[in-house]
């Protein structure tokens, strides 16, 4: 065999070892690599769903003699995915919000506004057991608002609810 | 030798390439590592369903892989190794979250092997158990196994 055959063999296996050193042999091989992937849901929950919320200024009832506010509140307990932030909806409005602030009508002996408002106590840490949170519930009726008020109960179920922000 | 110079210098090239090919062909036949993945199977990803800390619920997510071993049906899938990029070679970890979330989401990892020869199938299966990601942080998570198959 010439010189000149045996390099024309030489130039073609170094091409083929080319070739197969960047591509062939990359493609098979004792060894995979599995990329693994999870996403976690941002979400928050109400652990608490109902509660009793009195209003008053004296002693458990209105006075309106007093001529003072009547103010009222009351803690639910929440959980979110740590590190999310809480929003609270009253009453369907679909906005939500920390603090939430709504006004709402309480009926009975005839109507009288309150104004509630929500506000929980910070991102959430996780929704096992030690991720319990505070929304606290309070409830305002103004002086103003007794003044005219007629006397009887009054009452209102409020909707409250809550989403990952 | 004399025909073979008539050809033009890219004929005689190729010619070489493949002679050569030929006798890497006889000589990887006999030195080729027992097992191995096959073309597609190096590489893969495998996405868990979304993980819902309300329910918490076990989550599994599988890949299949090919794996071939030659001789042809004298060689079965004998051993495999895996490590995990976070974790380690027992247990998986997944790292992310917002914020960072330092424990990591641990899951475990089973392989099941099904034939022989050139037709092998390893299956890879991981589950996520719902107390390992209950208190995680909202976002995405990732790692990256690497396995190994012997002999």
């Amino acid at each position: 065999m010439s010189m000149r055959i045996f390099k024309n063999i030489l130039v073609g296996a170094l091409a083929l070892l080319g070739f197969l050193a960047g591509g062939a042999f990359a493609q098979v091989g004792p060894t995979a690599t599995i990329t693994v992937n999870a996403t976690v849901n941002a979400t928050c929950r109400f652990q608490t769903i109902t509660g009793i919320m009195t209003i008053a200024n004296s002693g458990g009832v209105i006075d309106p003699a007093l001529g003072t506010n009547a103010t009222g509140s009351i803690d639910l307990t929440y959980r979110c995915t740590t590190g999310t932030l809480p929003g609270f909806d009253i009453e369907g409005s679909t906005t939500f919000a920390d603090p939430k602030i709504a006004t709402v009508t309480l009926t009975g002996a005839g109507n009288l506004d309150a104004q509630i408002t929500v506000a929980g106590s910070g991102a959430g840490t996780g929704m096992g057991g030690a991720g319990d949170k505070t929304a606290t519930v309070s409830a305002l009726i103004t002086a103003a608002n007794i003044d005219s008020a007629a006397v009887g109960a009054y009452s209102k179920n409020v909707l409250i609810t809550i989403q990952a922000q | 030798m004399e025909w073979f110079r008539r050809f033009p210098a890219a004929i005689r090239t190729a010619a070489g390439a493949c002679i050569l090919a030929a006798a890497l062909g006889c000589a990887t036949g006999t030195a080729f590592a027992a097992c191995e993945f096959r073309a597609g199977s190096t590489t893969g990803s495998i996405a868990f369903p979304l993980l819902d800390p309300v329910t918490a619920p076990n989550v599994t997510a599988a890949i299949q892989l090919n794996v071939r071993c030659q001789p042809q049906a004298e060689f079965a899938i004998a051993q495999w190794t895996w490590t995990s990029a976070n974790g380690g070679t027992s247990t998986g970890r997944l790292a992310g979250g917002t914020p960072a979330y330092a424990p990591g989401i641990a899951y475990s990892v089973g392989i099941a092997v099904v034939n022989q020869g050139p037709n092998g199938t390893l299956t890879l299966t991981l589950q996520i158990a719902g107390p390992n990601y209950v208190n995680a942080s909202a976002g995405s998570y990732s790692d990256v196994l690497t396995l190994m198959v012997t002999p």
